[in-house]
């Protein structure tokens, strides 16, 4: 089947482990206020192509994710945006062998996709926030399922990255952090924290695209504090790697 | 005496001068990691501190003193000193540290001016002895040069032409010395002399012997420089530290006698490992004394210097001299290269800090290692200093004691020379090809007369058949360009003690190459694909081009314009082929700019694919900067797919990365560097500069040099101080293509 996606890259060393494939698919959702591809927000934008026809695009440069233990990332967007044509990639992509990774916002109950799920190997899940006024500030949506998500994987014995970004200003207290890590503590499948501190680098993509960002003029969180964050995370955290 | 060669394994090596057998019978490959190494000595610490402190103090003065009366010569100078008591390996280019010794025999207008940019001037008698009694290598070129040859010069459609010094880019095997002693080389150059007595003795053989005489000559200047230092170095070096030290002074003799363009060292690391290796079984070394020895030869490797203008400088930024040492490989029989020494020798990195030079070059192999490949992925990510090429596609050519001189060119060593031939600018010859054979900024006629393309748009067919005609008189007047410039380098400034450590029948290349690839192949994929626009002034000439609609861009993976490169590469490459070359040598052909990439694009027009007159060429093989839009992995198969066996002198690649797009963890950074490298290879990929650096850290180098003293960064082929480039130059590094990969 066809889909709508907003570009690829050929490599990528950040979305899961090794060197991977990265597909952004078209549409989303959320309006996260740091969001940096708000590109790919609106679906009537983007590109038709077909699930076939990615994994046809990722296996010219095979050698890489196979070298490296890497695989294909669906990004976007959201990949359950367009559900279907996600269990379309995954499952194409499992058919060739790759390592399968879905990065996702959890604003979708991952229990009601089956076909995504039983296809890919890691979930690359954002924690937002933990209280339904933090998300709606955040997100502009009022719904909250990641953490329900997380603890749904671990119970199926599904790998998780969790991604947390620091928002300066919205969620940058140690007390944020330790609630964060509270919520999260239970699942067991989690095998890295990433704490993403934000960044302007996709700030010129909300103004091409006619946006005008929340964050724009707001000062970054210093580098100690997230490498505090960082420390506090690992030290509890046991086996789990925070980065 | 005790016999040098206690405890080595016997084989032909003994009977015959053949090093390769000597290693492959005796050295031990290592498959362990790093925890073994030594950190740099109290010693060799405080002695590089001076050297460092001594080149703060020639950036600021741009030379730190120079010679100006005695030209260079392997016995011009007695020994010269950084501090002895310091030192554990000996031996200066002149009598002083950094002190740049003059050339003349290249030619005597490059000493000239160089002195002169620098406030020296030359002595009066060694001007009027190089004027009046001894020709040089450079005025014999402009005596024979026609005047097409000049012209093509004057546009820079040929630039870099080694006419005015030293052809370089020869590697004498300097191991020779260490192995056999100089009596045992010079007897067996005496013996080929003797088969030379022949009855019809024409002008090849003539010169052949003349030349050996030459060769045997130097060989006793090598001797006695040596004593200048006290070392008999007539018998073969008998430990470890006698085997660096014979192997060097083979080197230091020949950078006294030649300023050539490129000074490259070989492939000695693993050669020293087995000498290490001995001293270190009989318990005669400690690990830091073997790493104090390599630390030691390395310092002397980075005060190598030669004289030159500021326009060169401009050129190759800095001052490059291309010592390159190559590192690794497979052995033909299955056996990984790979010694503790290879391991020391990337260590100099850590315990010295990086640096440009030695050119450190790893001979990379699918088969490599696994512990190997991950300590030079840790190098590199740390210092940026390393360049990687396929071992896996140079073996197959070249066997496995091949080495590469200056950035790309492999060579056998002691076996095979090449006549560096420097490089052709092809997007300039596209313009041509539009302009009738005018060139589009002089707004002369510099090719011969023919019909310019006199439509409104580029037709592709056209294009393309106009192209042809000018590549053929291209590859023509090239070739005969650099059998004069060869012709007179053999006749006026021969190198003696690099050709006295080569076989006596040496395999001769013409090692020509390109420039601007990337701009044709976009060209051609504009014109092909896209609606190309001639704008012309008013006397007629092509000088822009307005483009319509989407092309494909070469750096994506994309068959329809990575073939058209494919082909250009093949299709200049055979027009070369037809040539008759100087002492018949093999034409090749290598795809490579170093930092010239800039000073082409300065000397050439506007181009069909967009770039704008005046603007940088992309450096090598690269795609152009911005356009490589797909990442990483579709950019590196784009260069991948060029033909090496029509490109057989290297294809350069240069790769920047940030280091958190690398991945999350350190160990995930060097796996994944790792893993590309592996990938980048088994695709067909020749060669592979890495730049593990945040953008944000070269503007702020560029505001504040003095906080990066050694900042590191690796061009096209070449590894350069970023604060020796010129403004421009740091600006083309940093608007080049970063892979950020979010």
């Amino acid at each position: 089947m066809n889909g709508k996606i907003n570009s690829y890259l050929t490599l990528s060393a950040i979305d899961g482990p090794g060197l991977r494939f990265v597909v952004f698919l078209q549409g989303c959702k959320l309006r996260c206020i740091y969001c940096h591809n708000p590109d790919t927000w609106l679906p009537d934008n983007g590109v038709v192509i077909s699930a076939v026809d990615i994994i046809q695009l990722m296996s010219k440069s095979d050698e890489f994710y196979r070298q490296s233990g890497g695989g294909l990332t669906v990004s976007g967007g959201e990949p359950f945006y367009q559900p279907e044509f996600t269990a379309e990639i995954v499952y194409n992509a499992k058919k060739n062998q790759y390592h399968t990774a879905v990065d996702t916002s959890g604003c979708e109950l991952l229990s009601d996709y089956p076909d995504i799920v039983k296809n890919t190997d890691l979930f690359i899940l954002d924690i937002k926030a933990l209280d339904n006024k933090r998300y709606f500030s955040i997100t502009g949506d009022s719904i909250e399922k990641s953490i329900q998500n997380g603890i749904y994987l671990s119970s199926i014995n599904k790998k998780i990255w969790l991604r947390y970004v620091i928002i300066p200003g919205y969620n940058d207290t140690m007390d944020e952090i330790e609630a964060f890590y509270n919520a999260v503590n239970g699942m067991k499948t989690v095998e890295r924290i990433q704490i993403i501190p934000y960044s302007k680098i996709g700030i010129h993509k909300w103004r091409d695209a006619g946006y005008i960002s929340a964050l724009e003029n707001v000062s970054l969180t210093p580098p100690e504090k997230i490498r505090d964050f960082i420390d506090f995370i690992n030290k509890k955290a046991g086996k789990i790697v925070a980065v | 005496m005790t016999d040098p060669w206690q405890g080595f394994r016997k084989g032909i090596w003994q009977n015959t001068i053949d090093v390769r057998n000597f290693i492959q019978r005796n050295y031990r490959e290592y498959e362990g990691d790093e925890s073994f190494l030594a950190p740099v000595t109290d010693k060799t610490k405080t002695l590089h501190e001076k050297v460092v402190e001594l080149m703060k103090i020639e950036r600021k003065k741009g030379v730190l003193d120079a010679e100006t009366t005695i030209p260079s010569a392997i016995t011009s100078h007695g020994a010269g000193y950084i501090d002895k008591s310091l030192e554990v390996i000996y031996g200066l280019q002149t009598d002083k540290p950094l002190k740049r010794g003059i050339y003349p025999r290249g030619g005597l207008k490059m000493v000239q001016n160089a002195l002169e940019s620098y406030n020296y001037t030359i002595d009066p008698i060694t001007s009027m002895i190089f004027s009046y009694y001894r020709k040089t290598h450079n005025d014999g070129v402009f005596d024979a040069y026609t005047d097409e040859m000049k012209l093509v010069r004057k546009s820079a459609i040929l630039t870099g032409l080694p006419d005015a010094y030293g052809r370089g880019r020869i590697i004498g095997d300097y191991r020779r010395v260490a192995l056999y002693g100089v009596d045992a080389l010079i007897k067996d150059k005496k013996y080929q002399k003797g088969l030379l007595d022949i009855h019809d003795m024409d002008g090849e053989s003539i010169r052949h012997r003349e030349e050996l005489q030459m060769q045997i000559n130097s060989f006793d200047e090598l001797k006695q420089m040596a004593q200048c230092y006290g070392f008999d170095i007539s018998s073969p070096a008998k430990n470890a530290f006698e085997a660096v030290q014979w192997t060097y002074f083979g080197f230091l003799a020949a950078v006294k006698e030649q300023d050539g363009a490129a000074m490259s060292l070989g492939r000695i690391s693993t050669f020293l490992d087995i000498y290490i290796e001995r001293d270190l079984n009989q318990k005669l070394i400690t690990e830091s004394d073997a790493q104090e020895l390599i630390d030691q030869l390395v310092i002397k490797l980075r005060l190598v210097r030669f004289l030159r203008t500021p326009e060169y400088n401009e050129l190759f930024s800095g001052d490059p001299t291309w010592i390159t040492e190559s590192i690794g490989g497979m052995g033909v029989d299955g056996r990984s290269m790979v010694t503790k020494t290879s391991y020391r020798m990337l260590h100099t990195l850590d315990n010295l800090g990086a640096s440009p030079e030695p050119n450190l070059t790893v001979l990379w192999s699918s088969r490599l290692p696994r512990e190997f490949k991950t300590y030079c992925s840790k190098v590199s990510i740390v210092t940026s200093s390393i360049q990687y090429e396929s071992d896996d596609l140079m073996r197959e050519y070249f066997g496995d004691d091949y080495a590469i001189a200056c950035c790309v060119s492999a060579m056998k060593v002691g076996k095979q020379m090449q006549f560096f031939g420097a490089r052709a600018n092809l997007a300039k010859a596209l313009l041509y090809a539009i302009n009738g054979g005018k060139d589009e900024i002089l707004n002369v006629q510099v090719s011969p007369d023919f019909a310019p393309i006199t439509g409104d748009y580029l037709e592709y067919d056209e294009v393309m058949s106009k192209f042809d005609v000018i590549m053929e008189w291209l590859a023509g007047v090239y070739i005969r360009t650099l059998n004069t410039i060869h012709y007179m380098h053999d006749k006026y400034c021969y190198e003696s003690i690099q050709m006295a450590l080569h076989d006596k029948d040496v395999i001769r290349t013409m090692a020509t190459g390109i420039a601007g690839l990337s701009v044709v192949a976009d060209s051609l994929s504009a014109i092909k694909y896209a609606k190309v626009t001639i704008i012309r002034n008013e006397s007629g000439l092509a000088v822009d081009y307005k483009i319509e609609g989407d092309f494909p861009k070469f750096g994506n993976n994309d068959d329809r314009v990575d073939s058209i490169a494919y082909e250009m590469v093949e299709k200049f490459m055979n027009k070369l082929r037809k040539q008759k070359t100087y002492r018949e040598s093999t034409p090749t052909m290598s795809v490579l700019t170093i930092t010239s990439n800039v000073v082409y694009g300065k000397k050439t027009g506007s181009t069909p694919d967009g770039r704008k007159k005046g603007e940088p060429f992309a450096p090598g093989a690269n795609p152009m900067h911005g356009r490589d839009i797909l990442g990483a992995a579709a950019s590196l198969q784009s260069v991948a797919k060029l033909p090496y066996e029509h490109s057989l002198d290297g294809i350069s690649n240069t790769f920047s990365i940030v280091p958190d797009a690398l991945g999350l963890t350190q160990e995930e950074k060097i796996n994944n560097l790792a893993s590309l490298l592996d990938a980048y290879f088994k695709y067909g990929g020749h060669h592979l500069n890495i730049n593990v650096m945040n953008r944000k850290t070269l503007l702020d180098a560029m505001l504040h040099p003095e906080k990066y003293p050694q900042l590191t960064i690796r061009v096209s082929g070449y590894a350069v101080n970023f604060n020796r480039l010129t403004r421009e130059q740091q600006l083309d590094v940093i608007n080049r293509t970063f892979h950020e990969g979010y």
